[in-house]
C-alpha cells in the first residue's frame, strides 16, 4: 500500500482525480449564470396545477357544504342608482370589498353602499358591458363590452378592440381569467391573450373543430378551457398539449334529444362552467352535467330546474347556479333550489327539489328582482345576481 | 553606387510624375465622394474618418475601439465602505472599497445589468440583468452569484418587498412588474404597469411601491403626453393606482423623503407638437422632476430644475438626505448635479395653490426658489447613492468609466474612483460622449439622447419645423444600427448619416451651431459601430421560430393570395421588406400620406426588432401593429393582407414581433450559403 | 269507393284550406315528413324541442314609449359591397326601401318617417356582430336582415343579446330558427322544405337512385346539402358522391371529373348563380348528360345568361311563385321596376314582405322592442300574412314553412309550380312505440 502511495504517477493521478472532482462538484454548485441569455426559464407560469392551486387559493368558495338557500333579497334599480335595469353581468370583488355590475349603459359598482358608474367617457370600450372577470393574481377586472374588451387596473381603464390587437372580435360575449391568460368569447371566436407575451392567439373554424366561429362563453379548470360555441356543442382545449375535443349532441339533430344522458343536451351552448372536477354546461334546451365520464342532462320536465332557456351559469364548488329565463335555479346536480319571483310582486318563493319531487317551498319577501336571470356570482355568505329588471343581493339562510 | 542613385532617382520621378498626374484627379473625386457622403464641400478629406472609425468588426475595429465598464446604478453598504457599482457594459458588478477607492472585486453578472440592491441584512445583493431577462443573486460575503431569477422581459429597477420574502422586477420591455417569490425562486404574479417602466421605490412605511414609466402612454394623435406612474400596495402586491404624470415623460427614478411625505421622480416635459422653431424660445423640452405628496389625495405636482437660458438635460436619478434637507438629481446630459433645498420645496408647495403649480410647472424661473447649487461631474452623470450617514453622495460617471464623491456639506467633488477602464477615449467613445451632451442644443435643452434614449427612440411624433412649419410630423426612429439603412429621414433625403446630423441637423433641430467635423466624425463613428440591438428575448430569443410565427413568415413571404391568385409583386411584404434589415431601402407609397404632408414617397423602414418601436408609420398614427393593416391600410395600399382572416393577420404580427437583430441573418444566410455550397461540392 | 274518395278529396282540401289560413301548426316540426322524423322509426326522442314556441320573459315592457323621435328607425343588414352575393344583396335592400317609401307615404309612424338604417355585413372579422351593436346604438326598433348564413347567424346570438326583433327574409339555412332566440322571425321557406322537394322530385318522382352532388364549400352548400343528404339517405338513397368548390372558383372539371368516374344518373348542384352555371357549362363540356337539379339561388336572371341554352329543363325549387297571379305581387313587381329599373328577384320580394311586416308591427305595438316582438311573434298578427310572395305560415320556430314551388328552365326561362306534397313511402315508415 505504501508503495502505491509513493507511487509518484499514483499520487499525480490522486491529484488530478481530486482537483477533477473538486472542479466538478464547485461547477455543479455555482450555477454558472452568464450563459443565461438563451436557457429555458427555469418556472414555466403556464403549469396548470399551480395556476389552479392559485385560484383556489384566492377563491377558496366559502359556499358552505349542501345546498344554500338565499334570502333577505335587496333588488338594486335605476331608481337606486343603477344606470340601466337591464343587468348583464354581476362579478363580487372581494379583495376590493366591492360589487362590479355589467349593465346596458355602463359599469355599475356598488362599495359602501353607494353605486358608481362608469362609462365610455372613463374609457370604457362601451357602455353595453357585458361579461366581467377579475384576475386573482393581479386583481385586475377585465371587462367584455358590446365594443371591445378592457382591462381595469388601478383605476384606468385600457381598450382592446379587434382593430388595436389580436382579439378576434369586439363583440365579447364572456371573458374569463386563468392564470396569466385572459380568455374571451366573441362574436368572431374565441381567444385567449397572455398578460405576460402580449400575445393573441384566436380560434375559429379554421384551427378549432368548429364549425363557424359563434362562440358564446367559456371557462377553465385544470389546465383545461372549455368553449361554449354556438351550433358547436362544447370545445374542450387542452392548455398543455394544445389540443381540442369537441362535445356535441351524440344524435345529430337540432330538434330533439333522443337520449337523456348521453352527451351534451343541445349543440346550442351558452355557458360552461367548471368546479370540484365537474362540468357544467347551459344552452337553450336544458343543462348537462359531465363529470369526465358520464353525462347527464337536465330539463324543465326531469328536473328542479326553473326552465330550459339558460342564459349562463356559474359553478361554486360543488354546486352550480344557473340563470333560467324563469328563475334562478342552484343545485348539486340532485337537490335543486329554485327562486321565482310572483307577477305583479315583490314577493317570491323558493322551490325545493329532490330530482323533480317538491321537497318544500320556502316563502321569499321580498323575492329576487325579476325571474329573467342573465348573471350570477357568489362569495361567502352572499349571492348577487343580474337580471333583466336589475340586480339583487340574497344572504344565505341555511 | 551612381548607378542605384540615378535609378532611384528616376523611380522617384516616375512615382512623383504618376502622383502629379493621378492625384488631381483622385483628389478631385475624394473632393466629390466626401461632398456627397456629408453634404459640405468644406469637410476635410480625411479617409480615416469614415473608413477607419467605422468600422463595426474585425481587427481594425478590435484595436481602434475599447471595452469600458460605464458605470449605471450604484448601492451602497450601510457602513458606507462598499460600493456596489453596476458597469453596463462590461456586464460586471464591481465592488468598491470606498476608503481605498479601489475596485475590490468584479462579479461577472448578466447581459446588460441596470440595478443592485442589497438586503437589509446585506447579505444578499440583487442584480437585474436587462438584457437577459433575469436577477443575478449575489452572495455578498463572497462576492458569488449563487442563483439566478427568472424575469420579464427588460428587468431594470427592482425592489425587496418589506417583509424582504418578494422581489419586485420592473419589466422595462414588456411593461409589467414580475412578483418573485425568494423562497420558491419562481415568479407569483405579473403586474401590469406603464409604457417602458424602469425605477421602482418602496414608500419608508413600506407600504405603497412607486413604478416609474419612461415613455407616454399611446394615445391618438393630438392627445397630450401622458406618463404612467403606478402604485403597488405592498400587502396584496396588486396596482391600486395608476397615476398621471400629465405632459411629461422619461420618468426614471425615485425617492422618498424620510417621512414618507414626498416622492421625488426625475421628469422631463416634451413639447413634441409644436413646430421645434420652440427650441429657440427656450420652449421645446424642459426639464425637472415631479414632487408627489403621499398623502391621501395628495398632488402630483412638477417642477423645473432649468432655468432662463440654460437648461439641464436629461435628470436621471435622484437621492434625499437621510434627514430629508435635501435632494440631488443627476443631469446626464449636461454632467450636473442640482442640488435642492427641500424645505423650500415643502414651503412653495404648500403655499402656493394648485393651479399655480400647474402654471409653475412650465416656469423656468422657479428653481431659484428651490434650487442651492450645480455641481460638475464627468461625462454622463446616472445613478447616484447617499451614504447612510448622509455625508458623501455617489455618482456613477457614466461614460467617465469613474465614480465621482462629493461632499453633501462643501457640495464640492471631494473625490473620485477610477474604475480602471481604459485610459484612452476612443472616437466612437467621444461619439457616444457628444450624442449624450446637450451642450449642441440651444441652451442645453436636449441631447440626441433625449429623443434617443438608450439610443432607440422615445415613441412620440415630432413637428420638425421645417419650412412648412405644422406640415410632415415625423415618428421618432430607433438608431439601432441605423447606420446599414441609409437613407435617412422618413422621406429617405439625406444620404449619409454625416448630412443627417451635420447642418441639417442644427438648423431643424439643435438651433445651434453645427456640430465641428471633429464631433460630427466621432458621433458618426458611434452611431454606425456602438449601437446594438437588444436580443429579441420576448419573440424570438433563440432564433427558431414558434408554429404561428412559422405561419406568418410564410405569409410574408407568400405570392399567392388566399384565392389563389398571384399577388402583384410590389404588394408582396418580402418585396419591400427583405432581411437581414426587413428594407429594400428604396421607396414606397404604402397610402399613408396625411393631408398635413408634401407628396412624397417613403425610406422604406428596417423591421429588425420592430415589436419594441411602437407607434408606427411615419406620422405615428398606428398605435399597434394591427393598426398598420386595420385602421390605415384599408385597401391593400400597404401588402396584400385584405383577404387574411384574423387569425392570419395575427400570425403575420407574431412573426414580425420575431424579427431580430440584422446580424442573425446576415450569419445565417452565410450558414446557408456555406451549406449549400457543401451540398454541391458533395 | 267512389264516396270514399269524395269524402277523402273533401278532407284533402279541408285540411289544405285550413293550412292555406295558417291556423293550424303541422304535427311535425319543420314540417318533416313522419318517415324523415330523426329516429322515429326506430323510437321516440327523449326530448322534442320546437314544438311549442319560446316566451321571452325578460323586462322591457314597462318601458314608455319615446315621445322626441324624429324617426323611427329600423335596421337593414345585408351583403352591400365587397361580397359575392352583393347583387343579391342589393335587391334585399331596395326591396326593405321601397316598403319603407310606401309605409312614409302612408303617414310613417303617426307622421314620424322610418328610416331605414343601413349597415353592410361584409367587413372584417365578425362584422354583423358590429353592425349589431351599432343599431343598438343608433336605436333601430327592429331590423332586417340577412342573406349569408353565417351572418345571419352571428347577427341574431348579437340581436338575442340585445333584444332587437329580427325578421330575416334571405337565409334559408334550417338551424337559423333552430336557435331558440324568441326574438327572430324568418320569412322565407327554408332548405329543409328545397331538400324534402327536390328529394322528392329527384329520387320518387323521377326514379333516380345515383345522385352526385356538387356544392359550395360554405355553410350554404354545407347545410342544405346536409339535409338533402339525410333525406334522400332516409329513403334508402345514399349520395353517391359530394363533391366542394370555392367561391369564385371557375374551373370545376377536376372535381366533375371524379363525378363523372361515377357514372350517376343525376347531378345536383348546389351554390350560388355563377358557379351553378359554369358548372352546368362544364358538366356539358365533359359529355355527361345526366339531368341536372340545382339549388334555389339559380333563380335568376345571371344564371341564365350564363347557362344559355344549357339551362333548359333544369330544374330547382324557388321558395314563392313569382309569376303568380297576384294582383298584390304585379303591383309590388310594377312599383318595384319603376323606383329600381330591375326585375325584382326573390330577395326583394321577401324583404318588401318582411319590412312591411316589421312596419305593421311597430305601428300596431308601438315603440317598444319587447312589444313589437310580442306582437310578431304570437302566431296570431301575421299568421297567414298574406304578402306578395305568398301567405306566410309560422311554425314553433317562426320558421315560415309554408308549402314552396319547383322551378323548372322552359324555353330560357323558369316556369313555376307547386312542389307536390312529398309522397309518403309507407314501406320506410313504421312508427314505433319504444322510448319515452
Amino acid at each position: 500500500m505504501k508503495r502505491i502511495f509513493s507511487n509518484k504517477l499514483f499520487r499525480y493521478s490522486l491529484l488530478v482525480l481530486i482537483i477533477a472532482g473538486a472542479g466538478v462538484l464547485g461547477l455543479s454548485k455555482s450555477r454558472k449564470p452568464n450563459s443565461g441569455a438563451m436557457k429555458p426559464k427555469k418556472a414555466e407560469m403556464a403549469d396548470f396545477s399551480t395556476i389552479e392551486s392559485r385560484e383556489k387559493e384566492a377563491r377558496p368558495g366559502n359556499i358552505s357544504e349542501g345546498i344554500p338557500i338565499y334570502g333577505n333579497w335587496k333588488t338594486f334599480t335605476e331608481k337606486d342608482g343603477l344606470p340601466s335595469d337591464k343587468c348583464y353581468a354581476v362579478r363580487i370583488d372581494k379583495e376590493r370589498n366591492r360589487v362590479l355590475v355589467g349593465t346596458h349603459h355602463g359599469l355599475a359598482v356598488y362599495q359602501d353602499g353607494k353605486w358608481t358608474t362608469y362609462t365610455k367617457e372613463d374609457g370604457l370600450a362601451h357602455n353595453g358591458i357585458v361579461s366581467i372577470d377579475i384576475s386573482v393574481l393581479t386583481g385586475d377586472v377585465w371587462i367584455g363590452t358590446l365594443g371591445g374588451l378592457n382591462r381595469w387596473s388601478g383605476g384606468k381603464f385600457e381598450t382592446f378592440t379587434q382593430f388595436n390587437s389580436g382579439m378576434p372580435n369586439d363583440l365579447v360575449y364572456n371573458v374569463f381569467c386563468y392564470g396569466k391568460d385572459v380568455w374571451c368569447a366573441t362574436g368572431g371566436g374565441a381567444g385567449h391573450y397572455d398578460t405576460q407575451t402580449r400575445q393573441w392567439e384566436i380560434f375559429t373554424e379554421m384551427n378549432a373543430p368548429m364549425h363557424e366561429p359563434w362562440t358564446y362563453a367559456l371557462s377553465a379548470g385544470d389546465g383545461k378551457v372549455w368553449i361554449a360555441a354556438w351550433g358547436g356543442g362544447v370545445i374542450e382545449y387542452n392548455t398543455v398539449t394544445k389540443q381540442f375535443r369537441d362535445y356535441v349532441d351524440p344524435d345529430g339533430f337540432m330538434e330533439i334529444d333522443l337520449q337523456p344522458d348521453d352527451g351534451v343536451v343541445h349543440d346550442i351552448t351558452t355557458a360552461t362552467s367548471y368546479s370540484d372536477g365537474i362540468l357544467w354546461i347551459s344552452s337553450y334546451f336544458g343543462m348537462s352535467r359531465y363529470d369526465g365520464k358520464n353525462w347527464k342532462g337536465y330539463f324543465d320536465h326531469d328536473s328542479g330546474i326553473a326552465s330550459n332557456f339558460i342564459n349562463f351559469l356559474r359553478a361554486e364548488r360543488n354546486v352550480v347556479f344557473v340563470c333560467c329565463d324563469e328563475g334562478l335555479s342552484c343545485t348539486d346536480g340532485t337537490t335543486w333550489v329554485t327562486y321565482h319571483k310572483f307577477d305583479n310582486s315583490t314577493d317570491g318563493k323558493a322551490i325545493v327539489k329532490e330530482g323533480n319531487t317538491l321537497i318544500k317551498e320556502v316563502p321569499l319577501s321580498p323575492s329576487i328582482s325579476h325571474n329573467f336571470i342573465i348573471g350570477v356570482d357568489a362569495e361567502d355568505d352572499v349571492l348577487w345576481v343580474a337580471t333583466s329588471k336589475g340586480v339583487c343581493r340574497g344572504e344565505l339562510l341555511n | 553606387m551612381k548607378k542605384i542613385y540615378w535609378k532611384l532617382v528616376l523611380i522617384i520621378g516616375v512615382i512623383g510624375l504618376l502622383i502629379i498626374l493621378i492625384y488631381p484627379p483622385f483628389h478631385r473625386w475624394a473632393r466629390a465622394h466626401v461632398n456627397y457622403q456629408t453634404a459640405v464641400e468644406d469637410h476635410p478629406l480625411n479617409c480615416l474618418s469614415c473608413h477607419l472609425y467605422t468600422q463595426k468588426t474585425g481587427l481594425i475595429s478590435k484595436l481602434i475601439n475599447a471595452d469600458y465598464y460605464s458605470p449605471f446604478n450604484l448601492a451602497l453598504s450601510n457602513d458606507g465602505k462598499r460600493l456596489y457599482v453596476v458597469a453596463e457594459e462590461s456586464n460586471t458588478l464591481l465592488v468598491v472599497d470606498t476608503e481605498k477607492r479601489k475596485v475590490t472585486n468584479k462579479i461577472k453578472v448578466g447581459y446588460r445589468p441596470h440595478t443592485v440592491i442589497l438586503d437589509k441584512d446585506e447579505k444578499y445583493g440583487y442584480v437585474s440583468n436587462q438584457w437577459e431577462d433575469n436577477i443575478y443573486v449575489i452572495d455578498l460575503g463572497n462576492n458569488i452569484v449563487i442563483d439566478t431569477l427568472d424575469t420579464g422581459n427588460g428587468p431594470a429597477g427592482i425592489a425587496l418587498s418589506s417583509d424582504g420574502k418578494f422581489i419586485y422586477a420592473v419589466n422595462s420591455y414588456t411593461n409589467d412588474i414580475s412578483v418573485i417569490d425568494l423562497s420558491s425562486g419562481r415568479e407569483w404574479k405579473r403586474l401590469a404597469a406603464g409604457n417602458n417602466p424602469t425605477g421602482i421605490g418602496m414608500s419608508p412605511d413600506g407600504r405603497r411601491l412607486l413604478v416609474t414609466s419612461r415613455r407616454a402612454n399611446l394615445v391618438p394623435y393630438g392627445d397630450p403626453v401622458v406618463c404612467e406612474l403606478t402604485v403597488i400596495d405592498e400587502d396584496t402586491k396588486m396596482v391600486i393606482d395608476r397615476q398621471d404624470m400629465n405632459s411629461a415623460y422619461m420618468l426614471e427614478n425615485i425617492a422618498f423623503t424620510p417621512d414618507g411625505e414626498l416622492a421625488l421622480i426625475p421628469l422631463i416635459r416634451p413639447k413634441n407638437l409644436v413646430p421645434s422653431i420652440q427650441v429657440e424660445k427656450g420652449f421645446m423640452m424642459t426639464n425637472g422632476m415631479a414632487v408627489i405628496e403621499q398623502k391621501p389625495d395628495g398632488r402630483v405636482i412638477q417642477l423645473l430644475l432649468d432655468e432662463p437660458n440654460e437648461y439641464f438635460a436629461d435628470p436621471f436619478d435622484v437621492a434625499i438626505t437621510p434627514d430629508g434637507k435635501r435632494a440631488f438629481v443627476s443631469h446626464a446630459g449636461v454632467n450636473r448635479i442640482s442640488v435642492i433645498d427641500m424645505d423650500s420645496i415643502r414651503s412653495f408647495i404648500s403655499h402656493t395653490p394648485t393651479e399655480m403649480l400647474e402654471y409653475y410647472s412650465n416656469h423656468l424661473g422657479i428653481s431659484s426658489k428651490y434650487l442651492v447649487k450645480r455641481i460638475v461631474t464627468g461625462a454622463n452623470p446616472k445613478g447616484l447613492v447617499l451614504s447612510s450617514d448622509g455625508r458623501y453622495l455617489y455618482v456613477a460617471e457614466h461614460l467617465e468609466d469613474r465614480i465621482a464623491v462629493i461632499s453633501t456639506e462643501s457640495l464640492e467633488t471631494v473625490n473620485t474612483i477610477d474604475l480602471g477602464g481604459p485610459k484612452r477615449i476612443t472616437v466612437a467613445r467621444q461619439g457616444r460622449r457628444i450624442l449624450n451632451n446637450a451642450s449642441g442644443t440651444f441652451q442645453t435643452q436636449y441631447a440626441c439622447y433625449t429623443c434617443h434614449p438608450d439610443a432607440h427612440e422615445d415613441g412620440l411624433v415630432y413637428n420638425m419645423a421645417s419650412k412648412d412649419m405644422g406640415r410632415n410630423l415625423a415618428n421618432t426612429q430607433s438608431l439601432r444600427d441605423i447606420g446599414d439603412t441609409p437613407p435617412f429621414k422618413w422621406n429617405g433625403k439625406n444620404q449619409t448619416i454625416y448630412k443627417q446630423d451635420g447642418m441639417r441637423f442644427s438648423t431643424v433641430l439643435t438651433r445651434n451651431e453645427a456640430f465641428n467635423y471633429k464631433d460630427l466624425d466621432a458621433l458618426v463613428a458611434y452611431i454606425v459601430t456602438g449601437i446594438p440591438y437588444p436580443p429579441n428575448l420576448l419573440y424570438n430569443p433563440t432564433g427558431e421560430l414558434n408554429a404561428m410565427q412559422l405561419r406568418g413568415k410564410a405569409l410574408f413571404e407568400r405570392t399567392i393570395d388566399n384565392h389563389g391568385n398571384e399577388i402583384p409583386e410590389k404588394q408582396r411584404c418580402i418585396t419591400c421588406h427583405p432581411p437581414p434589415y426587413f428594407t429594400n431601402k428604396n421607396f414606397e407609397d404604402v397610402g399613408s400620406l396625411l393631408a398635413s404632408d408634401d407628396s412624397m414617397l417613403f425610406d422604406t423602414p428596417h423591421l429588425n426588432n420592430i415589436y419594441a418601436s411602437p407607434p408606427y408609420l411615419h406620422h405615428g398614427r398606428a398605435l399597434t401593429l394591427e393598426e398598420i393593416w386595420t385602421v390605415y391600410a384599408e385597401e391593400d395600399t400597404h401588402g396584400a393582407v385584405n383577404d387574411f382572416t384574423k387569425i392570419e393577420l395575427n400570425e403575420l404580427i407574431e412573426y414580425l414581433k420575431s424579427i431580430r437583430e440584422p446580424e442573425y441573418y446576415i450569419n445565417e444566410s452565410k450558414k446557408n450559403k456555406v451549406l449549400q455550397a457543401k451540398i454541391k461540392n458533395h | 269507393m267512389k264516396n270514399l274518395r269524395v269524402i277523402f278529396t273533401g278532407l284533402l282540401v279541408s285540411v289544405s284550406i285550413s293550412m292555406a289560413s295558417g291556423q293550424q301548426l303541422p304535427v311535425n316540426y319543420g314540417n318533416i315528413p313522419d318517415e324523415l322524423v330523426a329516429f322515429d322509426k326506430y323510437q321516440k326522442a327523449y326530448k322534442y324541442h320546437f314544438i311549442e314556441p319560446m316566451e321571452f320573459y325578460g323586462a322591457g315592457r314597462e318601458l314608455p314609449f319615446p315621445t322626441d323621435l324624429k324617426e323611427v328607425r329600423i335596421g337593414f343588414l345585408g351583403p352591400l359591397e365587397g361580397s359575392i352575393i352583393s347583387n343579391l344583396g342589393q335587391q334585399m335592400l331596395q326591396g326593405s326601401v321601397l316598403a319603407i317609401e310606401e309605409a312614409n307615404k302612408k303617414g310613417g309612424y303617426k307622421g314620424i318617417p322610418f328610416k331605414l338604417m343601413i349597415h353592410n355585413d361584409v367587413g372584417l372579422w365578425g362584422a354583423a356582430a358590429n353592425e349589431l351593436v351599432k343599431m343598438d346604438d343608433e336605436g333601430v326598433w327592429a331590423w332586417l336582415g340577412s342573406i349569408d348564413d353565417i351572418v345571419s347567424h352571428v347577427a341574431i346570438r348579437a340581436t338575442l343579446k340585445l333584444e332587437i326583433p329580427n325578421i330575416n327574409t334571405g337565409d334559408p339555412d334550417p338551424t337559423f330558427t333552430e336557435t331558440n332566440i324568441p326574438w327572430v322571425l324568418r320569412t322565407i321557406p327554408d332548405d329543409r322544405q328545397s331538400s324534402y322537394a327536390l328529394v322528392d322530385k329527384i329520387f320518387v318522382k323521377d326514379k333516380h337512385t345515383r345522385v352526385a352532388v356538387i356544392r359550395a364549400n360554405n355553410r350554404y352548400g354545407r347545410v342544405g346539402i346536409l339535409h338533402f343528404n339525410r333525406t334522400s339517405t332516409r329513403i334508402g338513397y345514399p349520395l353517391i358522391i359530394e363533391e366542394r368548390f370555392m367561391d369564385n372558383e371557375t374551373d370545376f372539371r377536376p372535381q366533375l371529373n371524379r363525378i363523372k368516374k361515377t357514372s350517376p344518373d343525376a347531378i345536383q348542384i348546389w351554390g350560388n348563380a355563377k358557379e351553378s352555371a359554369l358548372i352546368l357549362q362544364q358538366i356539358r363540356e365533359l359529355g355527361m348528360n345526366q339531368p341536372v337539379y340545382a339549388s334555389d339561388r339559380v333563380v335568376s336572371k345571371e344564371f341564365l345568361e350564363i347557362a344559355g341554352s344549357l339551362a333548359e329543363n333544369i330544374i330547382t325549387t324557388c321558395q314563392y311563385n313569382p309569376e303568380a297571379n297576384d294582383p298584390k305581387l304585379k303591383a309590388f313587381k310594377a312599383n318595384y321596376v319603376k323606383r329600381f329599373g330591375q326585375e325584382p328577384d326573390v330577395f326583394a320580394a321577401h324583404a318588401y314582405d318582411g319590412m312591411n311586416i316589421i312596419i305593421e308591427a311597430i305601428r300596431k305595438a308601438g315603440l317598444n322592442r319587447v312589444l313589437i316582438r310580442d306582437l310578431l311573434t304570437d302566431l296570431k298578427t301575421f299568421q297567414g300574412y298574406q304578402g306578395v310572395t305568398g301567405p306566410i305560415h309560422f311554425d314553433g320556430t317562426w320558421n315560415n314553412i309554408r308549402p314552396i314551388f319547383m322551378a323548372q328552365v322552359k324555353n330560357g326561362k323558369f316556369e313555376f309550380y307547386p312542389a307536390p306534397a312529398y309522397q309518403k313511402d309507407n314501406t320506410i315508415y313504421k312508427k314505433t312505440s319504444m322510448g319515452y
